[in-house]
């Protein structure tokens, strides 16, 4: 009972030990980024392109200048929406954060109420959808339309002449309602196609993929996240399906993506390709899914604190952020919808080297 | 402080959970993993019914508790013909066919998608939209079923629970019907999680199935196991330890690059140093 008593002390001590004022931080007033991400966990790829992005962001705002020094406190949730609260209660209380920063619909809904009692700003990356329009008055949730995403897709297929295909969908998050939204309109165009949503927890899909080839689909549609995405390609390769026949949604969300060559994706706002290069040197990451996304949320909350006369003026950096948010972004041109989304277009993409690379559409 | 009052929230709802839970495992010694089933069955019904039909939440809350205890007392019936590993194995099974409805059944549920704009309780006219008052509010559902546990820890209930648990086939030699037992106990803990099911959805606002997976009901089980089995007390406390460890480890100031993978590592290596110092946890009654 002492040495648990001792254990949990030294644990409590630790906790005292806050980070020290840094040298930076005395110049210039300090304006704290609350940024809650799957660090761990099955999306931790994602987390990490989410992170690279922002920091980029901070990098290049810091180079033109800045009235204030800006600091960056990361937390992670594990990607579960319940586990959002928590942390965004302890930036606001604790870290005294002046903006929160989300990804995906689900925390980005758990965390505006929070923010919004708080009196602050919180952008959240996500895929526009039904949920996606923003919460409260200091929300905005940014993205790349469902409407791109369909377009980008039957085109690909049309120029193909693709007229049958397996849409395969985890259910998760969005992906298997737009799977069936997708799928819908593919009927619509001609295009025979059977949908099929996976729990997240499946990891053999080498009976479903059997029954698919046994009836004549030699094509595939895929909108996973790790590790299922990942383990569906294998097995599409272990099954002779040529990487050419393979398209999907996110698969860029893939956390080995020497497995993704030549794979044809829409992606989500993953940046330019000098963005992406840099991305990938300078941050040592392989996956820069939505990473543009949060570069460009963080760079629009940055330009909003630095026009605002009182950081704290919170209906002030609002109203900046939506005269300002329709412009030219990483992630393309974003606009701003009538229901308050940053809208921007999604990109039809492959991996060429273990690089991803744009197409033309 | 309202950070502070925040994880106040959180610790009653999880001090709901552990002391309900502790009834099942702890006073009768079954090893029940269908927990997060019955908390997200509770959960559900005030999301469904507050946001899609306009009920208030106690009427919410009460359709829940029902709806739970309906299904606890059926699902019970099967269970209470298991013991020990078994029993653990078919729970176990309960929990992932409640995940697998709620995140299959769309029509009802809206799936992965999650259920959002979920309201507060109010009494009277007093609305429990404030932090403080929603702690106050679930303070009192604590101090409640602490109060519970208490009177079925000494009641003549809770002596042939605890028969049942050190040597069934002797207690049943005493004239005790240990099915019947069996099934009350989970039928009563099953409501409980409901009530603890809907304050979270009130309190989060937000709902998705997420947080009703088997792992959820591992961990449930994971505080009364460090708290104490078959103690009241432990279990708050093992609830109090198991919120508050994880959040104490974010105030480590641990470089960023690698805060999140370090705080699990430590955060681990607690548990299993914890529980090979003591493991019938720290005010336990009854080892597992």
């Amino acid at each position: 009972m002492k040495k648990l008593i001792l254990i949990l002390g030294c644990v409590l001590a630790l906790s005292a030990c806050k980070e020290e004022n840094k040298q930076q931080g005395k110049e210039k007033p300090v304006v704290k980024i609350g940024a809650i991400l799957p660090l761990t966990g099955g999306a931790a790829a994602l987390g990490a392109s989410l992170k690279a992005g922002t920091m980029a962001a901070l990098e290049d705002k810091e180079k033109e200048g800045l009235k204030y020094h800006y600091k960056v406190v990361f937390e992670d949730n594990q990607h579960m929406p319940a586990k959002t609260a928590p942390a965004a209660n302890k930036l606001i209380a604790s870290d005294k954060v002046n903006m929160l920063l989300t990804f995906t619909t689900g925390p980005g809904r758990v965390a505006a109420p929070i923010a919004e009692s708080a009196g602050l700003l919180q952008m959240c990356a996500t895929l526009e959808n039904e949920f996606a329009e923003p919460m409260g008055k200091t929300t905005f949730f940014q993205g790349p339309t469902v409407q791109s995403y369909q377009r980008i897709l039957l085109s690909a297929l049309e120029k193909r002449g693709i007229k049958k295909i397996a849409m395969l969908a985890a259910n998760v998050g969005v992906a298997c309602s737009g799977t069936e939204a997708l799928s819908k309109m593919l009927s619509q165009k001609d295009i025979e196609n059977e949908v099929e949503c996976f729990n997240p927890s499946d990891r053999d899909f080498r009976l479903p993929i059997q029954k698919y080839v046994k009836e004549g689909y030699e094509y595939f549609y895929l909108q996973f996240f790790p590790p299922q995405t990942d383990i569906l390609v294998r097995e599409l390769k272990a099954q002779n399906i040529a990487p050419e026949h393979i398209f999907g949604s996110g698969i860029d969300t893939g956390s080995d993506v020497s497995l993704f060559e030549n794979i044809n994706h829409v992606g989500g706002s993953s940046g330019t390709q000098a963005f992406i290069d840099r991305l990938m040197a300078e941050y040592k990451i392989d996956n820069v899914y939505m990473a543009a996304s949060s570069y460009d949320l963080i760079g629009l909350a940055i330009d909003a604190f630095e026009n605002a006369r009182d950081i704290k003026n919170i209906d002030e950096i609002v109203a900046y952020i939506k005269a300002h948010a329709t412009r030219k972004c990483e992630s393309g041109d974003c606009r701003l919808l009538e229901n308050g989304f940053i809208a921007n277009e999604a990109e039809w993409r492959t991996y060429i080297g273990g690089k991803p690379v744009a197409l033309e559409e | 402080m309202e950070y502070l009052i925040n994880l106040g929230i959180l610790f009653c709802i999880y001090a709901m959970l552990a002391l309900s839970l502790n009834m099942v495992v702890g006073l009768s010694g079954l090893v029940s993993l269908a927990h997060a089933a019955f908390y997200g069955i509770g959960a559900y019904a005030v999301a469904i019914l507050m946001t899609m039909h306009g009920f208030g939440f106690w009427s919410s809350m009460l359709a829940g508790v029902v709806l739970n205890g309906i299904t606890a007392f059926a699902v019970g019936k099967i269970l209470s013909k298991f013991k020990g590993d078994y029993y653990a194995i078919v729970s176990a099974g309960l929990s992932v066919i409640v995940f697998s409805v709620l995140l299959n059944f769309k029509s009802l549920t809206k799936g992965p998608l999650g259920i959002y704009g979920i309201g507060k309780p109010s009494v009277a006219g007093f609305h429990f939209s404030s932090s403080l008052s929603f702690l106050a509010l679930a303070f009192v559902f604590v101090v409640l079923f602490y109060a519970l546990f208490v009177l079925i820890d000494k009641s003549s209930f809770g002596r042939a629970l605890k028969g049942l648990r050190e040597d069934e086939v002797l207690t049943v030699s005493l004239g005790y019907k240990t099915t019947k037992y069996k099934s009350l106990i989970f039928t009563l803990s099953a409501m409980m999680a409901g009530v603890a099911g809907s304050f979270f959805a009130s309190y989060i606002a937000f709902i998705d199935p997420t947080s009703f997976q088997l792992a959820e009901g591992i961990f449930f089980f994971t505080m009364i196991t460090v708290g104490g089995l078959s103690s009241a007390f432990g279990s708050v406390v093992g609830a109090a330890l198991l919120l508050i460890l994880p959040e104490a480890l974010r105030f480590l100031g641990l470089p960023y690059e690698t805060a999140a993978q370090l705080q699990q590592l430590i955060y681990g290596a607690l548990l299993v140093m914890m529980m090979a110092f003591r493991p019938q946890g720290l005010f336990g009654k009854f080892k597992v």
